[in-house]
């Protein structure tokens, strides 16, 4: 009786060992391992992580995420506004949107074609998102208002869909999003997620 | 649910209340369902896992029992034959249910780890990307790496007959799954804990309100200490190209911290959980930081984890046939100085890549653990050099001054091995330690550089005063138990001094969401 | 024997004392200070000291404690009203406020400001605070709580505030302790005033959206307060403040609009009554449109006054002599502040 049991114990063991994980194949890029150094805080005993560190060294990118160029000037989330606004120049149109209760300003520069939102933190402001207003900006992957959605496809893959419906790639804490009507792209925003809480 | 979480204070109240309620033969019954409980909050996916890990050893263990009451028993025919196949089918039933709970562990927490260096083993010969492997999602069930040593001790000890095996399967579950240190150990032995897990327990007054002062100062050390400097820690090493040099010092000491709070802080929540019920969890720390050695730092730091692996596999890779052969030919071949080393070097080595490998599936534990080895085989070399040089001057062994060197550079020997757990990867921890010869930035230290590490200078001042706290802790405890010299002292001063302690937590604790760092915006209010 | 189980009992009962008394003291010391600090914090729980019996209460977000003034529907048309609204109050939080409110009176005419809509989600957690923490302890309070939490709070938090503010330890300044136990009224009826004046110019055009439909939690909690207004016989009112900025989609007008028909609600959208109210975006937003300033909400609150006292139930109540004079005070605490704004005096 008990070797029976013993028996069928171990197929069973065995069986769902050889079942769990070989439904989801992910791939994993090398990025990662960056963001696993994070959650280090708690160490010798711990053991859980979750994604393999990768092996070798990786080179970290000067610019986090997708990024969009206007005239030569790298614009990127998250990063310091003042020097952007140096190099685009003054705005064709500059609006503050106070939010309700707190002090800091949410900034809208307009320029042609673009619109670049910016969020303060401490005493400088970063950038929060970007707009494509027109087809007159392109991404720097050569995607604009009216390209279509394979073109967008074959650019930057497959999106995934928020709730709302739009069409997100997310790259280092960023996010790039599409707007489809029908098969035609008629928005594209690149925005932060260190707002989101 | 994390220690810190109120859901687990919440738990533990319920479970401290209902425990010394109901009947004393059922208390063993409730941390069983309260363990399961937990686990399964945890992830109801991970009670498999450990059903199926408590379930094999088990049987197996009373198998492995019942064949070697058998042949006691068993007097017909030859003695010796009927021994060894005994003996060999003993062997047999170990090595299977080893197997098997070895592989649980080793292929949910490192399929991916294998992956990873197959994968840059093809690439290395020009396979293009799209043939490598893909990564699995493979799921880690919570703290399997200690609930599988402990029931894999449990079964080499009934194995070897140093522990009877456990009749009833369900008091055996309690032991693999005693929540305490279902997380992050120690990782008990059966023989230790059984000794009260299952007894019946009245309330004892003492011995929870000591228990209750444990969880307190567990809270101390996570809270104030560890998750404050851990905002620290996660700066240096998130910009190593910005944080160079002095920081990779400065970094050092403040993981060293962090790794110290954390995990004792851990460990004596767990400790007083279990000595409020009335149950004796071996301690798994003996002052660390006072070691004069490395080897002693790894006596008194982790110390379940260590004996664990010398037990189980020091031991018996260092008597395994194949190393007796290799000792018995490199002593003949190698001359006796050489040849007597080479065996246990190689026995430590395996023991030190299996440390690093159970830390983590990356080659950063792996180098951390083989770092250790090199560094004890090498004072194990210098050991005659030392002994000369104590012979001279005898009176240096004694000095205060000496054994202050000698903790310092333990100290800092460990805080260098160390940079390979939290460094991205091998190559960029040997690269910072180079910056910090290379880079001549000590100014940071006063410049208020070490304010934009995300700690103000508030926090500076808490974690100083935690250190000393620590510090004036580890000192007294030399003399005796710190909870025995405050409860001797009148009422109003054990009140201030715990009433203090948990207003202290509570105020300037790291918890909460104040502390995200994410919530920049609530700098406002 | 007996004295020490007498001191047994003292000493238990002096360190309950001590425990309770200083967990209490500093609750009150680390909560932030809201009427000399946010001061939209400070709104919700000024209700509680009113003479009831009001004749309209408005709930809603900025849009309603910016944009309508109490003072100047009592003083032109007799309309006795108290605004129930703090920065991005959630539909949710508008309708537990309600529910709350409802404890405490009935009100013939309660109006909703529509913009919340737009959430289907808690946003902030700074927001939740200070929409809920003001509001007392009743079942629509927990109830508010549970409906708004975001993934990272915890109700335990909202029961005992120490546990979310402890960390202000760093920051606390003199006020904290001065102020521990006394606070200033920081609203006139829930209205907030302000007299800046900035210009609405360059305001960013309403942004792509992927789906312009409302969120069925927004729509739910709408369907919940027609649901309550029609139980206890109040007229709701739907209204949308003439806010240029966030954007109001034409969308967004259409499902107000049927939602308001089907369910035989008014519905005021004050952008599209410029003409009639007289509104001119640049000098009466201080601002730049997101929000009026007094004389803009002055306009508008007078385009309201006329319509409630012709379109619903109200009557002019200024002949009720107690009324009167409790107004007679508001007012002058009103006009005063007016003055000490337009001296220059307010140092912010």
């Amino acid at each position: 009786m008990k070797k029976q049991m013993t028996i069928i114990f171990i197929i069973l063991t065995i069986i769902f060992l050889t079942s769990c994980g070989s439904n989801e194949v992910n791939r994993i890029t090398g990025d990662v391992a960056n963001i696993n150094q994070g959650n280090n805080s708690t160490d010798t005993g711990a053991e859980e992580q979750d994604i393999p560190a990768g092996i070798e060294s990786l080179s970290q990118p000067d610019y986090k995420g997708y990024t969009f160029t206007h005239s030569g000037t790298i614009i990127a989330i998250d990063s310091d506004f003042a020097p952007i606004l140096k190099a685009l120049g003054e705005p064709r149109a500059y609006f503050e949107a106070e939010s309700c209760a707190f002090e800091g300003l949410d900034k809208i520069y307009t320029y042609f074609g673009f619109e670049i939102d910016t969020y303060p933190q401490g005493d400088r402001d970063f950038v929060s998102a970007i707009v494509l207003k027109d087809d007159t900006v392109a991404t720097n992957e050569g995607l604009r208002i009216g390209s279509s959605r394979a073109e967008m496809e074959a650019a930057y893959g497959t999106p995934r869909i928020n709730d709302n419906g739009q069409l997100i790639y997310d790259k280092d804490g960023m996010r790039l999003c599409f707007i489809i009507d029908g098969e035609t792209v008629i928005s594209i925003e690149y925005q932060t997620t260190v707002l989101d809480l | 649910m994390l220690f810190t979480s109120y859901e687990f204070i919440g738990f533990l109240l319920v479970l401290f209340i209902s425990y010394y309620l109901i009947p004393k033969r059922h208390q063993w019954k409730l941390l069983l369902v309260f363990s399961y409980l937990f686990y399964f909050i945890a992830g109801p996916v991970y009670l498999l896992y450990i059903t199926a890990t408590t379930i094999t050893i088990f049987f197996f263990a009373l198998k492995i029992e019942n064949l070697s009451k058998r042949k006691d028993e068993n007097f017909s025919g030859d003695k010796k034959v009927h021994k060894a196949l005994i003996k060999n089918k003993k062997w047999r039933l170990l090595l299977f249910a080893l197997i098997i709970n070895i592989g649980i562990l080793a292929i949910s927490k490192y399929t991916n780890f294998a992956i990873a260096n197959a994968n840059s083993v093809l690439r290395f010969f020009g396979v293009a990307a799209e043939k490598q492997f893909g990564f699995r999602n493979i799921i880690i069930p919570l703290g399997i790496s200690f609930y599988t040593f402990q029931a894999v001790s449990y079964l080499i000890d009934v194995y070897r007959g140093t522990v009877t095996a456990e009749r009833n399967p369900f008091r055996f579950a309690l032991f693999v799954s005693f929540f305490p240190q279902l997380i992050q150990g120690p990782i008990s032995r059966f023989g230790d804990l059984s000794k009260t897990l299952f007894l019946p327990h009245s309330f004892d007054r003492i011995q929870v309100s000591y228990g209750l002062q444990r969880i307190l100062f567990g809270f101390f050390k996570k809270l104030v200490i560890a998750d404050r400097v851990a905002v620290g820690v996660t700066e240096i090493i998130r910009e190593p190209d910005i944080y160079n040099g002095a920081f990779v010092f400065i970094g050092m000491f403040f993981f060293a911290l962090e790794l110290y709070a954390d995990f004792t802080g851990g460990i004596d929540i767990t400790i007083g959980v279990a000595q409020v019920l009335g149950i004796k969890v071996a301690e798994n720390f003996r002052r660390p930081f006072f070691s004069k050695s490395i080897k002693e730092f790894w006596k008194r730091w982790h110390i379940s984890m260590g004996t664990w692996f010398t037990d189980y596999i020091f031991y018996p890779v260092t008597v395994s046939k194949p190393m007796l052969r290799l000792s018995k030919w490199s002593r003949k071949n190698l001359g006796t100085a050489l040849g007597k080393r080479i065996p246990i070097y190689l026995a430590s080595f395996i023991v030190w890549f299996t440390t690093g490998l159970w830390h983590g599936a990356s080659w950063n534990f792996i180098v951390w653990g083989l770092a250790n080895w090199i560094v004890i085989m090498i004072s194990q070399e210098f050991e005659p050099l030392y002994n000369r040089f104590h012979n001279r001057f005898p009176r240096v062994k004694e000095q205060t001054a000496f054994k202050l060197f000698q903790i310092i550079r333990t100290i800092l020997i460990m805080n260098m091995i160390r940079s390979f757990n939290y460094y991205r990867d091998v190559p960029l921890t040997f690269r910072m330690w180079g910056t910090m010869v290379t880079e001549r930035n000590w100014r940071i230290v006063f410049d208020g550089s070490l304010l934009g590490l995300g700690l103000s200078m508030a926090d500076y001042v808490i974690l100083l005063l935690g250190v000393v706290l620590l510090v004036w802790v580890s000192l007294k405890q030399r003399n005796g138990a710190v909870r025995e010299y405050i409860s001797a002292k009148p009422y109003w001063v054990k009140f201030v001094i715990w009433y203090g302690l948990f207003l202290s937590v509570l105020i300037f604790g790291a918890y909460g969401i104040g502390y995200d760092a994410s919530q920049f915006i609530y700098n406002q209010f | 024997m007996k004295n020490d189980n007498r001191v047994n009992y003292i000493r238990i009962i002096a360190t309950i004392l001590i425990i309770v008394s200083t967990l209490y003291l500093l609750t009150r010391l680390m909560m932030p200070k809201y009427d000399i600090g946010v001061i939209e914090g400070a709104l919700v729980a000024e209700y509680y000291d009113e003479v009831k019996g009001h004749d309209l209460i408005f709930i809603g977000d900025c849009e309603v404690y910016d944009n309508f003034s109490p003072a100047v529907l009592w003083q032109d048309y007799g309309i006795n009203s108290y605004i129930r609204g703090s920065a991005q109050q959630l539909i949710w939080q508008s309708y537990y406020l309600l529910e709350d409110t409802l404890y405490h009176e009935k009100p013939p005419v309660v109006i909703f400001n529509v913009l919340a809509l737009m959430y289907n989600e808690p946003q902030r957690e700074a927001y939740n605070r200070m929409s809920l923490e003001g509001m007392r302890w009743t079942p629509a309070k927990i109830r508010a709580i549970n409906a708004s939490m975001m993934e990272s709070e915890h109700f335990l938090d909202y029961v005992f505030p120490l546990l979310r503010y402890h960390s202000r330890w760093k920051e606390l300044s003199s006020a904290d302790f001065t102020r521990m136990f006394k606070k200033d009224k920081v609203s006139h009826n829930g209205f907030f005033i302000n007299i800046g004046v900035k210009p609405a110019i360059n305001v960013p055009e309403g942004r792509i959206l992927a789906n312009y439909n409302f969120g069925a939690k927004a729509m739910e909690y709408l369907d919940k307060m027609t649901a309550l207004c029609l139980e206890n016989g109040i007229e709701l009112i739907l209204v949308k403040a003439p806010s240029l900025y966030p954007y109001w989609y034409d969308e967004w007008e259409e499902q107000v609009k049927v939602y308001a028909k089907a369910n035989g609600l008014k519905y005021i959208n004050f952008l599209e009554l410029i003409d009639e109210t007289g509104l001119d975006f640049m000098t009466d937003t201080y601002n730049a449109g997101l929000h009026l300033n007094l004389t803009g909400a002055e306009k508008i609150t007078h385009y309201l006054g006329e319509f409630l006292l012709n379109n619903t139930s109200l009557a002019d109540r200024r002949g009720e002599a107690d009324l009167a004079t409790r107004w007679e005070e508001k007012l002058l605490l009103y006009n005063r502040e007016i003055e000490r704004l337009s001296a220059g005096l307010d140092v912010e």
